[in-house]
């Protein structure tokens, strides 16, 4: 393995660094920033000490992607200590509705299902990919005769899903929003 | 898994704590991966996931029992890599792991595990 910062920018490195982005979204900002970089730094130090332990840099992504899979749980239940404190602080400060408060956490209940779907389609496909050779879920074969992994047909779904929930909250703010600006006593 | 007791340390965050102090000891910084591979090479286990391990840093520091600084720039620009989050134990955070190592750390210890900030 050479200069580990290289391996920064491997599939494995942003894939996390994705991961930290999700479930950060909702928490204050200088704590997310905070937590990224110092995801940065963990990944970087185990490359370094991957590569002078002569481990090779397939062998410390594997590690990589294992540690952040069996850390999501705990992930996502730090960011929602995180948000509800922001909510709270907010609730103070503000004295907004509780049918905000509701708002914001049905939404992160749409955002959390969403993560721990792409989780568990990312686990599969590690599985599937590392341990059954591409053999546990199967493939979609078309009449052409080309053929298409399961889990990453999975993986696929979700993404598209999470681009149009995504969309779609973009789209019911900027109405809100406009709502609010024409009549600032809406709820 | 069930919840956990309000007001309790858990054997990972014991085991942060002490080597955040002998760390401290010894000379060393304890940051992020530092301590993952020491607990590993302690336990005789993988390296600790993300997850896990920043979230009981991140408990341990609102408790007030660790306190994390962030490396200076220039050290690690100079060094050409990404700056640390550097922890260091406090003396509420000593007080705390003297109180866990009396009890088995299997059974865990009450002590104030609240938020020091307000």
């Amino acid at each position: 393995m050479s200069d580990p910062r290289r391996y920064l920018e491997s599939w494995t490195a942003n894939a996390v660094l994705w991961w930290v982005t999700t479930y950060t979204r909702s928490v204050p900002k200088q704590i997310a920033e905070g937590r990224r970089e110092e995801l940065l730094s963990d990944l970087y130090e185990q490359y370094a000490a991957a590569a002078s332990s002569g481990h090779t840099r397939k062998a410390a992504s594997r590690s990589i992607a294992w540690r952040a899979l069996r850390g999501a749980l705990a992930d996502l239940r730090w960011g929602r200590v995180h948000n509800q404190r922001k909510a709270g602080a907010m609730h103070t400060t503000t004295g907004g509705p509780e049918k905000s408060q509701g708002f914001f956490r049905g939404m992160n209940a749409v955002w959390t299902i969403f993560a721990v779907a792409f989780v568990v389609s990312f686990g599969a496909w590690l599985l599937e990919y590392f341990i059954f050779n591409g053999h546990l879920l199967g493939h979609v074969v078309l009449e052409d005769g080309s053929g298409y992994g399961i889990s990453g047909l999975l993986i696929l779904g979700i993404a598209i899903a999470f681009v149009i929930a995504r969309y779609a909250q973009i789209v019911a703010q900027l109405i809100v929003r406009k709502r609010h600006s024409q009549n600032p006593n809406l709820p | 898994m069930g919840r956990r007791k309000q007001g309790t340390l858990l054997p990972l965050e014991v085991h942060i704590l002490e080597i955040v102090e002998e760390s401290k000891l010894a000379g060393r910084q304890a940051y992020g991966f530092s301590l993952a591979n020491t607990l590993a090479a302690k336990g005789g286990t993988m390296l600790a996931a993300h997850g896990t391990l920043y979230k009981a840093l991140s408990r341990l520091s609102d408790a007030g029992f660790l306190e994390a600084e962030w490396e200076s720039p220039e050290i690690a620009e100079r060094e050409g890599r990404p700056r640390r989050r550097l922890y260091s134990i406090t003396a509420p955070g000593k007080a705390a792991l003297q109180l866990a190592q009396v009890a088995p750390v299997r059974n865990p210890v009450p002590t104030q595990l609240r938020p020091a900030r307000a």
